[in-house]
């Protein structure tokens, strides 16, 4: 007998925000894990710890990313207690984690990060990172994991003082802290209850390698199920009491249509007795990504509607069927099901619904328009696919066509700051500063912290002739966070232009320090002319 | 304008302190940590909103057993830069317009 319960009911996502405390610790794939903390950005993992209690923890963190890098969250005013000159010299070596520009907790704090607060406040004691193992099979991209701890003990050598690496694993040591990367197959036993942290993208291969296997992303598949990787937990005899997953769509990591992934693992870890009910669409869904996958439409088709009729409220296998009613042209039905999906989980109205922005990222532009039209097909007035189609226009310089584009984007939703941005940018090409500045004047005042909107309002402003507005704007783009080289450059000329030589100068050599090769020897050009001009003046 | 009169007082947003005869100053506007000399110490201690340039001169010419030609010229090329990263603030005009 099937129990009468839907998905969501089982996994009874928390988001990260719920209380959620350790249960009893259990086998993974055995027992049931009574706490497992659903969110959507994987940072929520660490908010999910804090919240719970727990501290000194072996953390085992699945996941195609490390989600550890260094926070410059050290209080410089600890500067000024130092004892001597030595000492200060001392402390100024960590150069990237003083928080001079006094960001708060919450500023500093994000997916790519989180891990470094959670080892600095002991909540974990030690760190498993467990990659793919297309990581260690590909040189290339076990080269990268190592690069990666190579440049986070180039950053802090002082803190993170050596790096092993052997054939399977790279090992290093944070002030008292064991760092591990190895796949699942390497990861040695440990005989206490772990924090299992997972990534959804985990299970999927990176975009970049997809397109390479498929013709079209809607057809890539998982290189791992859940299923197969709780087993191999169980078979490596985790144990844990608090699972944290992450779906971590918005972004582009996960795709949307494999995002039921993360609740299928969330389900198998608190029930490892699967009910019938959900064993049996489970397996049709397999069964269509993999029909999906050979370009078997009809029989994908019949496999997700099977998984629909078993749940109605699954909204994963509505939005596969829109695509696969898409790509049979029968429209009114694709319309209909991607309605249905968003209609059972607004979160399915992502603007990664689709696959344009992933296919932009690539550079393959027209098969991100193709993706943005499919999007308008079923929701002609879909903000992100007119924003999509618009900055597609924009990459081929059909300037007019843009602008147009990004005009509807703004009579649908007139607070879209990132297409004012991009109309301001349109105009600024056309060279009609006027019509940019007041679009980006719209866009930072709608999204104060967006550096790219006061850098380009800089550049508008600049060439107008407005030397202290344009000043103004580029030193709101640095506060807001905004390291590039041409902000420095374009700061260095307007300081010189003012004769201001010294601030000049120290723009020049930030510039420099940003390391932005193109622009290297163009700076390294003017910081010579002001040299001389200031050697001159002496 | 920097004259003989001015009166400068330090940044009061600016963190400081002396160690070991030199000025440790945390820039939070500009992302930077700044260290004075030790003369460039005792010219940034000096910075009080009520001591005239002229004064600070002075008091450098006795500290450090310079000309006062040399302490001139050194002086205000030091408080020129220090004005322009905005660490001090001219207040004389302030001070001129306060009521008696």
């Amino acid at each position: 007998m099937s129990e009468a319960i839907s998905p969501s009911a089982l996994v009874e996502p928390e988001r990260g925000l719920v209380e959620s405390h350790p249960g009893p610790p259990g086998l993974v794939g055995l027992d049931p894990i009574s706490s497992v903390v659903m969110m959507e950005d994987h940072d929520g993992s660490y908010y999910a710890w804090k919240r719970a209690g727990i501290s000194g923890r072996i953390l085992l963190h699945i996941d195609a990313h490390i989600d550890w890098a260094w926070i410059a969250d050290k209080d410089p005013r600890a500067l000024l207690q130092a004892q001597s000159l030595s000492q200060v010299e001392l402390m100024l070596e960590e150069r990237g984690l003083w928080n001079l520009n006094q960001r708060t907790n919450a500023e500093l704090v994000h997916i790519g990060n989180y891990i470094y607060p959670a080892l600095k406040e002991g909540i974990v004691k030690e760190f498993y990172w467990i990659v793919p193992d297309s990581f260690m099979e590909n040189p290339t991209e076990w080269r990268h994991v190592i690069r990666q701890f190579q440049n986070l003990q180039r950053i802090n050598p002082r803190a993170m003082k050596g790096v092993t690496i052997d054939v399977n694993r790279v090992v290093a040591e944070i002030n008292d802290t064991k760092v591990t990367a190895c796949t699942l197959s390497h990861l040695p036993d440990i005989h206490e209850p772990i924090l299992l942290d997972i990534d959804t993208d985990f299970l999927m291969p990176e975009p970049s390698e997809s397109v390479r296997t498929v013709d079209d992303l809607w057809k890539q598949l998982p290189w791992i199920w859940p299923d197969e990787l709780v087993s191999r937990l169980k078979d490596k005899g985790v144990r844990t009491d608090f699972a944290t997953i992450a779906y971590s769509v918005e972004g582009g990591y996960t795709p949307l249509p494999y995002k039921y992934l993360g609740d299928d693992l969330a389900l198998r870890l608190k029930h490892p007795q699967l009910p019938e009910r959900h064993h049996e669409r489970l397996a049709h869904k397999r069964r269509g990504a993999y029909y999906q996958h050979d370009n078997e439409l009809d029989r994908a088709i019949a496999e997700y509607e099977m998984a629909c009729a078993i749940v109605p409220e699954d909204a994963s296998s509505h939005f596969n069927l829109a695509y696969l009613y898409d790509e049979k042209r029968v429209h009114d039905h694709a319309a209909a099901r991607y309605r249905q999906a968003v209609q059972i989980d607004r979160t399915y109205a992502t603007a990664y619904n689709n696959f344009g922005p992933v296919y932009h990222n690539l550079g393959m532009i027209e098969k991100a328009r193709e993706e943005y039209q499919r999007l308008l097909r079923w929701d002609p007035q879909n903000t992100d696919a007119h924003y999509g189609l618009a900055e597609v226009l924009a990459a081929q310089q059909r300037w007019d066509e843009a602008m147009r584009r990004y005009r509807t984007v703004l009579a649908i939703t007139p607070a879209h700051s990132r297409a004012l941005r991009g109309l301001g940018f349109a105009y600024l090409k056309r060279k009609q500063w006027e019509e940019a500045i007041t679009q980006f004047r719209r866009c930072v005042a709608l999204k104060p912290n967006d550096g790219f909107g006061h850098f380009w309002l800089g550049e508008a402003l600049l060439q107008q002739r407005r030397w202290d507005e344009a000043i103004e704007a580029y030193r709101t783009a640095l506060r807001c966070g905004l390291r590039i080289t041409a902000i420095h450059r374009r700061l260095g000329d307007l300081y010189l232009r003012k004769r201001k030589f010294h601030k000049a100068l120290k723009q020049y050599r930030k510039g420099l320090r940003v390391w932005g090769w193109p622009m290297l020897f163009s700076i390294r050009e003017r910081s010579r002319t002001l040299f001389e001009k200031l050697s001159r003046e002496r | 304008m920097l004259t003989i009169d001015t009166r400068l007082a330090k940044n009061e947003k600016i963190p400081w302190r002396l160690i070991e005869e030199e000025a440790l100053l945390l820039d939070f506007e500009e992302g930077e940590v700044v260290r004075l000399s030790p003369v460039g110490a005792e010219i940034w201690n000096a910075i009080d909103g009520t001591r005239t340039v002229e004064e600070i001169v002075a008091h450098i010419c006795h500290t450090f057993e310079v000309s006062q030609r040399i302490a001139r010229r050194d002086v205000y090329r030091f408080l020129k830069q220090l004005l322009r990263h905005e660490l001090v603030q001219d207040v004389s005009a302030s001070q001129c317009s306060q009521p008696n």
